[in-house]
């Protein structure tokens, strides 16, 4: 089935749904493809997700708590990982965002480097969370005398976002802050939908110098 | 706002950075979510990736020196962040190199279909299709692009080649893709 370079380029011209003079069985083989190619399309794009409003204040909250783009003229990469700048002194991380293709053997020593930095993370989290457990035992939590709500949930950075999304559509002017590992503060300035909102939410809003405040945090583990 | 003002933008941070991003989302968002789910990717995955692709983006604005177009840059990146997707996860498919093509278009050509799925030739080639997309889902990608009528540069961005290289690729499609509908062609007769 070989065919002329003008063949081709009338078969892509009848594929686009250009009305063309061409050789009838062209045509016909193009419209077949192209009538395929809208069921295929269809199919696919039936399981495409929307872009929707909620995962783009997902986005911009995952921005705003990993920094990204407030460090112009930085490897926001690299600036993540500054601490331990001599242990990764020796690894040549790709220039651009654009480049794909990585030495295996690069990839290979990024890899154990990385696994070293996850094994350094995770004794580091273990001992954070035993000592907060130690803390805990030692002194009662009356989580109500706080002068904020704590919303637990299995995905803190997911609510703390859709919150607020609802926030600034109740025009709260809302505030987030990141207090450390997957825990987030929001504060947003009162009002009776904000209220209602929240106690929808089985959250007693606590007002105190003019503004709500919600810890939102993951469940801890016992 | 242009691609460029785009990412001039995003570099200065603020919220400038979140009105190019909420601007560029706008635009963008769901070409690439169709893009990854094109490619393989699961509604979820495809979320992440978009996800992962403008957090990239973001961060590495300050890299791109203004060598080429914005928008192929910024799909580059997306196409780095699928490479890496796979990377990481067992993919069920792969692309196909040239010696498998010739063993394809062996074997692939002479197969005849059961009668119930010859009744017609939209079934025939449909079927054809889909097997080609699990095959090489980068040209299919490139097809349905073309026949929604978008430019060449625009599909050169997405595919990441160049514009003349993109127009060689599409026509390259229909001889990859005969094996797979040549069967079905012989319906359509003289």
């Amino acid at each position: 089935m070989l065919n002329s370079d003008f063949e081709d380029e009338q078969w892509l011209k009848v594929l686009a749904g250009s009305a063309l003079r061409a050789e009838p069985r062209l045509i016909r083989e193009a419209q077949a493809l192209r009538g395929a190619l809208k069921v295929y399309q269809q199919q696919l794009d039936e399981q495409t997700p929307v872009a929707d409003d909620q995962q783009l204040q997902q986005l911009l909250f995952r921005l705003r708590r990993e920094g990204a783009g407030l460090r112009a003229g930085e490897d926001f990469e690299v600036a993540s990982f500054s601490r331990t700048e001599p242990l990764f002194r020796d690894i040549d991380r790709p220039k651009e965002a654009g480049s794909v293709v990585e030495p295996r053997k690069q990839i290979a020593r990024r890899n154990w480097t990385w696994g070293l930095a996850a094994s350094l993370v995770l004794t580091v989290a273990v001992m954070a969370q035993w000592a907060g457990f130690l803390e805990r035992e030692s002194e009662p939590q009356y989580r109500g005398s706080t002068a904020h709500a704590v919303l637990t949930a299995k995905d803190p950075e997911s609510a703390a976002a859709e919150l607020l999304a609802k926030f600034r559509e109740l025009d709260g002017d809302p505030q987030s802050t990141s207090l450390g590992y997957r825990r987030f503060q929001l504060q947003v300035r009162p009002n009776a939908a904000i209220t209602a909102y929240l106690r929808t939410r089985q959250l007693e809003p606590v007002v105190q110098e003019g503004t709500i405040t919600i810890v939102v945090e993951p469940p801890r583990t016992k | 706002m242009t691609d460029d003002e785009i990412i001039k933008l995003i570099r200065s941070g603020g919220k400038a950075m979140e009105a190019a991003v909420k601007s560029l989302y706008a635009s963008t968002g769901q070409s690439m979510l169709r893009f990854f789910v094109y490619h393989g990717a699961s509604a979820e995955d495809a979320r992440d990736l978009l996800q992962e692709t403008f957090v990239k983006i973001a961060s590495s604005a300050h890299t791109y020196r203004g060598e080429g177009a914005a928008a192929a840059w910024m799909w580059q990146v997306a196409r780095n962040c699928l490479a890496d997707f796979f990377r990481g996860a067992s993919r069920p498919e792969h692309a196909v190199n040239d010696d498998e093509w010739g063993t394809i278009s062996e074997t692939v050509a002479d197969t005849k279909l059961p009668a119930d799925a010859a009744r017609s030739v939209d079934d025939c080639v449909l079927r054809g299709l889909m097997n080609f997309g699990r095959r090489d889902p980068e040209r299919v990608y490139a097809l349905t692009m073309q026949m929604d009528g978008h430019d060449i540069e625009t599909i050169s961005h997405h595919i990441g080649r160049r514009a003349t290289a993109t127009k060689q690729y599409l026509c390259e499609c229909r001889k990859k893709l005969a094996p797979y509908i040549q069967h079905c062609t012989e319906l359509l007769g003289p």
